[in-house]
């Protein structure tokens, strides 16, 4: 079985599913969006120092719905258990895991299109002051938290608590990730240049590579328990 | 072809549910598994399609255990659980193309076609699996275990929720199916219907195959079971 066709194959299976129900896109830009909300109550637009934690609402918003957007990807993989089916299939299981990080980061990459705009507008802040770098950056970031997520929810998803396992094994996880992605956005949000942040970026960048391979190595491992 | 478990150990915490099980399939056999409930069945169809690894003991195909070539094995298995491991927000179709890909079974779209036929569904290719009735998902996972026309097929209940002309079309296809050299392990509280198609049979009780007949099973084999279910019955009172 060509390795690149399983990916097609799974990645497409997804689609159709979401397309149909929005069952994860749905729950999770609600989510982002009530996140946004709150913290539009709580600091608003005339707090003073927005720029100090504009990213770290922007990311908890990601974190959080993502997090959901996960249980319900993987909920749904359970259902009937087709997990297993995929499990029993003669399927390269490191092409499995390679798609489905693939269909959570454009999970989390939906969430971000629309998250960011409604962060610029509820808290009139330019979210996008030098667009590719910000650009760059969530997109590492939303690397990170699809290669950790799809691997811990795997692991979590035959649970019966899955979502509180989930939490409780993803973001000790997720903490170099998420501080390199907010400081990074942060200071590019506030003004600074690629170069001021570029250690940040190397960080990210380090972490996407490690948990990438790593994940992709032991997923076999993974999957089999 | 053989297929192998020796001395299969498995147990969920403090509950055995395997001892020292052994059996032995060849190609050709159609061997029914029977016995009450909780005694294993399902655990041990597992551990035959490498789903769950046994605590101890190993399954082998021709003298080669399972668990060191494990794609290659499955490959070669087709397996129907208690799951019906089908997505429901895909048409039956659907399903079948995804799998079938995954399998890289060869001219899918007839394939897909003609299993949809054998199995009654093929004005319901379109349907999506979650308006399917229960005896409509079970006909449609036994086209997908069926799909990419396995060495070895093991069934778990495969007459559980169909009605007498899908169990007669079940019957049917497994005779087809194992005059083709095939191994099929099925378990069943369908004792006529299993029976119906048995060329060997195995009673699993008290934690491994407990009766095991040489040949077809026959009445013989029905009131052993039988007693056994009452001995379990008055041991449970």
């Amino acid at each position: 079985m060509p390795f690149l066709k399983t990916i097609y194959l799974i990645i497409k299976k997804d689609f159709i599913s979401e397309v149909r129900t929005l069952e994860s896109v749905a729950a999770t830009v609600v989510l982002a969006l009530v996140i946004l909300v709150i913290c539009g109550f709580a600091f608003g637009p005339v707090f003073g120092d927005l720029e100090k934690v504009a990213a770290g609402i922007i990311w908890i918003a990601i974190a959080f719905s993502g997090t959901l957007g996960l249980s319900r990807m993987f909920g749904a993989e359970r259902e009937n258990g087709c997990f297993l089916g995929l499990v029993m299939s003669p399927a390269n299981k490191g092409a499995v895991y390679l798609a489905k990080v693939i269909t959570v980061l454009a999970l989390l990459l939906t969430v971000e299109v629309i998250v960011l705009p409604a962060f610029a507008v509820l808290f009139d802040y330019p979210v996008f002051r030098s667009f590719w770098p910000t650009t760059l950056c969530f997109l590492l970031g939303s690397i990170g938290f699809a290669a950790v997520g799809t691997m811990m929810a795997t692991v979590s998803s035959g649970a019966k608590r899955q979502e509180m396992l989930l939490s409780v094994i993803l973001f000790p996880l997720m903490v170099p990730v998420l501080i390199s992605a907010v400081r990074s956005t942060g200071q590019l949000m506030a003004g600074s240049s690629l170069a001021d942040v570029a250690n940040w970026v190397r960080m990210l960048v380090v972490c996407d590579m490690i948990f990438l391979v790593s994940s992709f190595i032991m997923y076999d491992l993974v999957i089999e328990e | 072809m053989e297929l192998t478990a020796r001395d299969i150990v498995k147990g969920f915490g403090d509950r055995v549910v395997l001892r020292g099980l052994s059996l032995s399939v060849r190609e050709g056999d159609v061997y029914v598994l029977v016995g009450p409930n909780g005694s294993g069945k399902t655990t041990l169809m597992n551990i035959l399609a490498s789903a769950t690894r046994p605590d101890s003991g190993r399954v082998m195909l021709d003298q080669e255990v399972v668990a060191a070539r494990r794609a290659e094995y499955r490959r070669k298995v087709g397996f129907l659980s208690h799951s019906s491991m089908l997505y429901s927000h895909l048409t039956a179709r659907e399903n079948l193309f995804f799998f079938g890909g995954l399998y890289g079974v060869s001219e899918l779209a007839s394939r897909v076609d003609i299993m949809l036929e054998q199995v009654g569904l093929r004005t319901d290719g379109d349907e999506l699996v979650r308006n399917f009735s229960r005896g409509m998902v079970q006909r449609l996972s036994i086209a997908r275990a069926f799909l990419h026309n396995p060495r070895i097929l093991l069934l778990d209940e495969p007459y559980s929720g169909l009605d007498q002309a899908a169990v007669s079309m079940l019957t049917g296809i497994l005779k087809k199916f194992s005059l083709h050299k095939r191994i099929v392990v099925l378990t069943s509280h369908n004792l006529e219907a299993g029976l119906e198609v048995a060329t060997r049979g195995g009673i699993l009780f008290g934690h491994r195959i407990s009766h095991e007949p040489e040949g077809k099973p026959g009445r013989g084999f029905v009131n052993e079971y039988l007693s056994l279910i009452g001995k379990k019955k008055h041991g449970a009172d």
